[in-house]
Formats: structure tokens, sequence, C-alpha cells
């Protein structure tokens, strides 16, 4: 049976030579290994290496030190001629869609298979095929100035998997869009992967086109992947400062100090946070408490979504009762296994 | 109208078959050369664009001599470079004077101009379009043609409209030492005889030609822009 792992980063480091005395290292010992059929984030600010790393799979840029695979084969170790046909098999969109203008949108996603065997009306087959996927058949003949930014990235798309590739990257490929149409480009990614099967790995900035599609993450910060891991463990319980910054982006859970000094908390008043860690069953945490311990509780935010059909999010909420009340309920509340409490004290929660 | 022509064109009208065996030369001139030129100068600015650092196809030795030859040879003037190239023209050519003799320096003239013109055309493509030839397995000569060529078809023809445009300047120079055509009818007749409506027909003749040029030129670059 073939491995499940399709691609993979051994102690990875890749140097940029600026000029004979300065260089600057873009990847620092990077590992990590991308299995078939999932959807593989890389979240970082601009400048943490995404770019360079996502171009190591095709082999557009080479590690410096260690050693990348795609399947059993060392990209680094490949003739010029060897890594031309594997990347027939590793498609790629970019940021700015980088359609031949002079081309129609026909001969574009035609553009990979132009030199094959194939026959033309075989091609104009498959470039229809193909047109068909992504929704935009009636485009066929026109230039790609006529296009909008989404339409344009279609096309990238169905040019990109013209060769039936089994992996498919996306540098920044939402990026250039507004959140509607990358709304709708990461549903037609995320159609791909569940019916072709195709694994898909993107790099990006936004930790909402993470939580919104995909199953794994890696976050690299300057060169270095500081944590990976399954998407909900991570969103639910980040380690690394940056990783927790970006997933700040995606919550509402953060009261600003402003907010805060807004509600007057007087005696027998405490404010709390509950986070979801797990999975388990959600429980009505709010109306238990209030019925077992008779005390009040305030909803100042709540964001609770669900992510990948698991509870993600938490609450904002002020308890009001007598000291011994609160302090029963809080101990109920840290006996839960899929909360996390956190007490507001000395203008922070801890 | 031959009365009209007589009257405005005098010393045009009495020598008329040299003034239309010029038209000839000057248009034998830019054809001959502007042809065998530009196919040397797409192959050359082909060259230093790939070969250039970060190029498709980057070599240090190439580029270099390439970019020192074409620097040696645009900082000759014109008229000094004919002078100089007479020996390898009577090789070349068999003659150093008449249309024959003009290919050989008008190309020599040019091509550096135009292989800069043709590399600063081929250097607008996009290097996110490269790249993307790249990542879906073009070979370096696919990538050239389908890519660099293909998407620089607009620019391509405006530069070499320019280019023609100065070719057409450097017949006329190229005529002063022998060579014929317009600029030689007009230095003979117009300048040296005192003829000024000679001088001034060249002048309409070579008008005409430009814009003609220009206009073509333009049509086809509008043409290939999508």
């Amino acid at each position: 049976m073939a491995s499940p792992e399709l691609v993979k980063f051994q102690h990875v480091s890749k140097v940029f030579k600026t000029n004979k005395k300065k260089s600057h290292e873009v990847l620092k010992d990077v590992n990590l290994t991308i299995q078939k059929g999932k959807i593989f984030g890389i979240i970082g600010y601009s400048g943490a290496g995404k770019s360079t790393l996502i171009r190591c799979i095709n082999g557009i840029e080479k590690a410096t030190q260690g050693k990348v695979f795609f399947e059993d084969k060392e990209v680094n170790k490949l003739s010029k001629k060897a890594l031309r046909q594997i990347r027939g098999q590793i498609g790629m969109i970019f940021q700015q869609f980088n359609l031949m203008p002079a081309r129609t949108i026909a001969e574009n996603v035609a553009l990979p298979i132009k030199y094959s065997s194939l026959g033309k009306e075989k091609i104009r087959e498959k470039v229809m095929e193909m047109l068909e996927l992504v929704g935009l058949p009636e485009k066929a003949d026109t230039y790609p100035s006529s296009l909008s930014g989404g339409q344009k990235q279609r096309v990238a798309i169905a040019r990109a998997l013209i060769n039936n590739p089994k992996i498919l990257l996306c540098d920044e490929a939402t990026s250039a869009l507004d959140p509607q149409t990358t709304q709708s480009i990461l549903k037609l990614l995320k159609k791909l992967n569940e019916r072709l099967g195709i694994t898909l790995v993107l790099v990006t900035h936004e930790m909402q086109v993470v939580e919104d599609i995909c199953d794994e993450i890696a976050v690299l910060n300057k060169g270095k992947i500081v944590e990976q891991g399954d998407v909900y463990s991570i969103f639910v319980n980040p380690q690394d400062q940056l990783t927790k910054r970006f997933i700040n982006t995606t919550s509402k859970l953060n009261v600003s100090s402003s907010l805060l000094k807004t509600i007057n908390l007087v005696r027998n008043q405490q404010l709390i946070k509950i986070t979801y860690i797990s999975d388990e069953a959600v429980v009505p945490l709010i109306s238990i408490i209030s019925i077992k311990f008779k005390i009040k509780a305030n909803i100042i935010v709540g964001d609770i979504k669900m992510l990948r059909g698991k509870p993600l999010g938490g609450l904002v909420i002020v308890l009001d009762g007598e000291a011994e009340q609160i302090a029963d309920t809080l101990k109920y509340l840290r006996g839960q296994k899929n909360v996390q409490v956190e007490v507001y004290q000395d203008g922070r929660f801890l | 109208m031959d009365a009209f022509f007589s009257k405005l064109f005098p010393n045009v009208a009495s020598n008329l078959d040299v003034f239309n065996a010029a038209i000839i030369q000057t248009l034998q001139m830019v054809v001959i050369s502007g042809i065998i030129s530009f196919l040397l100068s797409l192959t050359f600015g082909i060259l230093i664009v790939v070969t250039k650092g970060g190029g498709i196809l980057a070599n240090k030795i190439v580029w270099n001599v390439l970019d020192k030859i074409i620097n040696l040879f645009r900082s000759i003037p014109f008229i000094i470079l004919i002078a100089a190239l007479i020996p390898v023209t009577r090789i070349i050519s068999g003659t150093a004077i008449g249309v024959k003799g003009t290919i050989f320096p008008l190309i020599i003239g040019i091509t550096p101009f135009f292989t800069r013109q043709i590399e600063s055309a081929l250097n607008e493509t996009d290097d996110g379009l490269i790249e993307t030839g790249e990542v879906i397995g073009l070979t370096p000569w696919q990538l050239v043609w389908s890519v660099y060529l293909h998407e620089s078809i607009s620019s391509i023809s405006r530069v070499t409209t320019i280019t023609l445009v100065s070719l057409i300047g450097l017949t006329a120079i190229v005529g002063v030492v022998g060579g014929g055509g317009l600029g030689d009818f007009a230095i003979q007749y117009g300048y040296q005889q005192n003829q000024f409506d000679a001088t001034i027909a060249c002048i309409i003749v070579l008008l005409i030609l430009v814009s003609i040029v220009q206009i073509i030129g333009t049509f086809i670059s509008k043409k290939a822009t999508h």
C-alpha cells in the first residue's frame, strides 16, 4: 500500500545570499508532513518564509539544507527533466492569478498540456471539462482582462488541475479577493478536495481561511515552524504567542480593556471567561449554574462557533452572588472537562 | 497633374528616374536590413534576457559577452562605423558601395539598438508569468516561445516600429558614402546643387514611409493587446 504521506520536509533550511557578505536565512530547520487528501494550511506574516516553503515542494526553490520529498522522490535531487515531469502532478495557484493576458481563457487552461501528445480536440475537451468544474465554461473564448478577480482565480484553478495533479499549492490564493469572493473560492477548493481527493496546501496570512477549510496547520514565524497540528486542537489550545495572536484575529472573545472599564463591578460580582477546550458534549452551563448555585450569570460577550463540528469559542460573563456561591460555581466550572475558566483579576484574565 | 508637379518640383521632375530609383533603393535597404536585423535582434534579445542573473538559463559568460559587444557597437557613431566596417563589408558583400554595400553596415549599426529594444520589451513580461510557466513544467524554450514571445507581441511590434524609423534615418546617412537612396539624392541634388525642391521631395517621401511604418506598427500592437 502506498504511504499516505505525500510531502515531507526533513530539516529543511533555505538561505538567500543577498550579496557576498550578507545572507538571509528564510527557512530554518523546517520539518513537516502533509498527508494525502488533507487540506494543509501554512500561516504566517509576510516575510515569514511561507512562499519559499511552498515553492520547495515543486522545486521552484531549492532547499539549501535538508530534504524535501514528494511521495518517494527527493525533489532537490531530481534532474531538470524529472522535475518538469513531477510538476505535472503539482498544481499551483497564485495571489495575482498569473493568467497570460494575450491568451484566451481556453488557451490559458490548455497551456500545461499544449506540448503534450494530446490532439487539439482532446485538449479542447479537457479544457471544457475543467472550465465546467470551476463553473466558467461560457468564458472559454474570452480574454482574462474581461474577468473579475474571482473568475481569474477560477481559471487559474482550472489550469492547475488540467494535468490531474495529486496536490494543489495555493500561494495566498485568496489574499487579493474580497471576503465574499474568498468564500466562494474556498468553497470551490473544498469541493475539489472532497470530490477529487486532491491534497491542498494553502499558504495564507488570514486565520479565517485556515478556520474555514484547513484540516491541519503549521504556524511559521521568521522561517521557523513554531507550532503545528490539527486545526481544532491548535485553535482551542494554542501554545505559541504568534498562534494566539492569529487566533485572536478570528475571535470576538477578546474583551478590550475599554469595554471592561465600562463594566462597573460591584461587590459580589466576578467577571470570568469560559473557553471551550475540547469537543465533549456541550452542556447548558449557564442554566445549570444559575439553577444549581442560584447565581445570576450575565453574558457580556459570547462567541461560540462550530469548527469541524466541534464547539469553539466561549463566553465572558459576570457572576453575581454571594462570595460562597461564586466560589462554588467556579469550582463546578473548573471541574468541567470541556471548558477552561479564567477569572478576571487586576486588569486581566488569569 | 504632371504640370503641377513639374512646377512645384522642377528639379525632381527632370530627374524623375533617378528619384524613383532612390525611393526603390531606400525601400530595399530598409526591408532587407530590417528583416535580417529583426531576426538577429530577436535572437540576441532572447539570449540576453534568458542568460541574465536569475534568468531561466542564467549564464554569466554569455550575458557578459553579449552585453559588452552591444555596448561597444552602440557607442560608435554610425557614420564612423560605416567607414570602420569597409574592409569587412567588402569581404562579406563583395563591395562597399551601392545598396549591396550598405546592408552589412546597416545591420551592424541597427542591431545593437534593436537588441536593447527587444530586451526591454521582453523584460516587461511579468515575473509571475515566467514562474507560472516553470510551475506548469514548460521547458526553457517552450517558455521563451509560449510566454516571453507570445506575451510580448504587442511590445515587440512597438519597439520594432521605433527601430524601423531609426533605420530609415540610417539609410539616409549611409547614402552619403555612396549607398544611394533618398539620402544620397537629397545630398547630391538638394545640397550640392542647391536644388531645394529635391530636398523637400525626399522629406515628403520619407515622411510617408515613416507614417506607413508607424500605422502598421500601431495596428499590430493594438491587435495583440487584449
